[in-house]
């Protein structure tokens, strides 16, 4: 022996191994009287051939493995470990211990890989069956691949008889339906699920035809929710603007003259009267003084020698002749009755001169010394002319900016939670867009940020109490837009 | 041969139900097994189990020990062998520190030193021992610890002699690769 080769004893020889401990013994004898009572009982223990696990002779499967128990004695208890050559190169060697080929059945149900495990029926008893282990990714790839497999077989025969395989195809399928039909239950299988099938489809449709023909208004019986109809948006009336004046020649420009210039200018009259100026007609203008002042009720003049025409002073073509038979009077007034209004000067309104409107002079509207567009009088020409003459304040809405004094919200009633927000738990904030009339009602209420569950309703029905001093322009009352918001919290 | 024929006795008697064979049985051999199965598995508790079953396993099947072809004891090695291969399948296979505790605290009347000293040295071998290969381990264990000859090694591991050796030449290269530090101190001290 070598000295490293004595070297390596003595370092060996270092390594003490502790003796076993009484409690082993003790174990050791307990098991080998249970064993004893079991075998005086006759119970068999079984064996997992798998993982060796022993269980009682009542369980019938591992519960970790899947395969069935078989009984202890037939065990293999000299198994080898390591890679599965050795194993069967090293098993038969040694045959003291046991016999290493007592269950080959067990040992060809569990596949190399491990991916299907699979335990096939013995003796007419059937047995565990494990799934597959593979995703379902996998599985849906091989099916992929299997039809793509498929197509490519039968597409040559496809594109060479398509006629043929069509008509041997559906031979083929009428085969296997024939043949599916003809086993037990399966048509009473079929027309059951059918009629399922069918009832539900027409369960669906006639549900669909019951919401179709439903009336909205049968809302109105919820109680936890008011009916106010549909929110539309109403279309406004064009709103009147300040400035460029009359109607220009084919619709172009704001008056007679080659330069694009805005026409100004404006009249007004009256003949004192209580009532304000009525309804009319223009009379046609020249740029001459008139002779003759326009008056909603003329005086009846028998066989007049000389006829004087009704003129106003301005540009001809902003005040085209009106050959209606109506009275003359102001095309912008509300007032049915005829009058001349409670101006000076002859003409129809609350100014002054021959004129019409509120302004002074011969012209039209607000401004001063003839024609029409506010101002003192110049002549316009080559703009797109429009609405000159007085400014309808009561149908105009304004926005915040536009309006002098902004209309003051005095109450605003706050709407209540519906039943059915509350339960489902619904918060937020509703948004509403509305004019404040200048009559004092609210109205064109548009919802901008809407709420489920009637919360919506319940902000439009609290927004129309809303209760306001109207906005004012120019000294008029005017409408103006606000947007409102209701809050819904649950506290 | 009279110990032969006596354990063939005493396997009879137990698998028979006699309590007192399959202890006496059981007190002869114990040491060895626990012993073997310790230095394969390097956790007592681990070699307490398969010695466990091992003398079980002797009773399960009584008719599978042959006395014509090895002793019991050949038999009760290859048993524990098979076992504690089994247990090496198994994943996770648990492997305490006790005994190094224990190997601590041995040899109360040497120099604390020394006793320190030789406490790594037995740790180290430990160490080297377990890292072997399985069936480098179970030859050398088998030859050098419990001193059975080529031919009972070739018979328990169920390969032939050639095998053996060449496996034992493996395990003791590896030690010296693995030991080699130690070695130098433990040749002063054999010398000494």
């Amino acid at each position: 022996m070598t000295g490293e080769e004595q070297t390596l004893k003595l370092l060996l020889a270092s390594w003490d191994a502790p003796d076993s401990s009484a409690h082993l013994g003790r174990r050791v004898a307990d098991s080998f009287r249970q064993m004893m009572r079991r075998k005086e009982e006759g119970a068999v223990m079984k064996r997992c051939p798998m993982c060796h696990e022993e269980f009682a002779p009542q369980f019938r499967f591992c519960p970790v493995d899947g395969l069935p128990l078989v009984p202890a004695e037939q065990q293999d208890d000299t198994i080898l470990f390591g890679d599965r050559r050795a194993e069967t190169e090293r098993a038969p060697a040694f045959a003291l211990a046991g016999d290493a080929n007592t269950l080959p059945g067990a040992r060809a149900a569990v596949p190399s890989n491990g991916v299907v495990r699979r335990v096939a029926r013995a003796g007419g008893e059937y047995h565990l069956t494990m799934l597959p282990e593979t995703g379902l990714v996998t599985r849906l790839t091989a099916e992929v691949r299997a039809v793509a497999r498929e197509s490519q077989l039968t597409w040559p025969e496809l594109r060479r008889d398509p006629a043929g395989f069509a008509r041997r195809t559906a031979v083929a399928y009428g085969l296997l339906l024939r043949r599916q039909f003809a086993r037990e239950h399966f048509a009473f299988g079929v027309a059951c699920a059918l009629a399922l099938m069918l009832t539900f489809g027409g369960a669906l449709v006639a549900l669909d035809r019951y919401h179709k023909t439903h009336d909205p208004a049968a809302d109105k019986v919820r109680d936890d929710l008011v009916y106010l109809g549909p929110v539309t948006d109403i279309p406004l009336p064009a709103r009147d603007e300040e400035g460029a004046a009359g109607r220009g020649a084919r619709g172009a420009g704001g008056g007679s003259a080659p330069e694009k210039t805005p026409a100004h200018g404006g009249g007004g009259g009256g003949r004192h009267e209580q009532t304000p100026a009525s309804v009319g007609k223009l009379p046609p203008a020249t740029w001459e003084p008139p002779l003759l002042a326009p008056n909603p009720k003329p005086p009846a003049i028998q066989n007049p020698h000389l006829p004087t025409a009704v003129t106003l002073q301005g540009d001809p073509v902003l005040f085209p002749p009106d050959p209606s038979p109506r009275p003359y009077g102001d095309p912008k007034a509300q007032a049915q009755e005829l009058s001349s209004g409670p101006g000076d000067g002859n003409g129809i309104g609350d100014g002054t001169g021959g004129g019409v409107g509120s302004g002074r002079g011969d012209g039209y509207g607000p401004g001063e010394g003839g024609n029409t567009g506010g101002g003192p009088m110049t002549r316009g020409g080559n703009d797109t002319g429009c609405c000159g003459g007085t400014r309808n304040y009561a149908n105009a809405v304004f926005t915040t900016r536009d309006v002098t004094k902004k209309a003051v919200i005095t109450a605003k009633p706050e709407p209540t939670f519906t039943e059915e927000a509350r339960k489902n738990g619904v918060t937020g904030e509703v948004v509403l867009r509305m004019v404040l009339a200048s009559n004092g009602a609210v109205t064109n209420i548009v919802p901008v940020k809407r709420l489920p569950d009637g919360l919506t309703e319940r902000a439009i029905e609290a927004a129309r109490r809303i209760r306001f001093v109207p906005a004012e322009k120019d000294g008029h009352q005017v409408s103006q837009y606000v947007s409102v918001v209701y809050n819904f919290n649950i506290y | 041969m009279a110990d032969q024929t006596t354990d063939e006795a005493l396997v009879a008697r137990a698998a028979g139900g006699d309590e007192a064979a399959f202890l006496a049985l059981y007190e002869r051999h114990r040491d060895a097994i626990f012993r073997f199965a310790y230095r394969l598995l390097g956790a007592p508790a681990l070699a307490e189990d398969i010695a466990h079953d091992c003398f079980l396993g002797l009773l399960r099947r009584p008719a599978a020990f042959d006395p014509a072809r090895a002793s019991l004891r050949t038999y009760l090695y290859a048993a524990a062998r098979n076992l504690v291969l089994k247990q090496f399948r198994r994943p996770g296979v648990e492997v305490t520190l006790e005994d190094l505790h224990d190997e601590l605290h041995a040899e109360e009347s040497e120099q604390p030193l020394r006793r320190l000293l030789a406490a790594e040295v037995s740790e180290a071998v430990r160490r080297a021992v377990l890292n072997l290969p399985p069936l480098q381990r179970e030859a050398l264990v088998l030859f050098e610890y419990e001193e059975l000859t080529l031919a009972e090694i070739a018979a328990v591991v169920g390969a032939d002699v050639g095998a053996v050796k060449a496996r034992l030449a493996r395990a003791r290269e590896n030690l010296r690769r693995q030991l080699a530090p130690y070695m130098p101190a433990a040749r002063r001290e054999g010398e000494r």
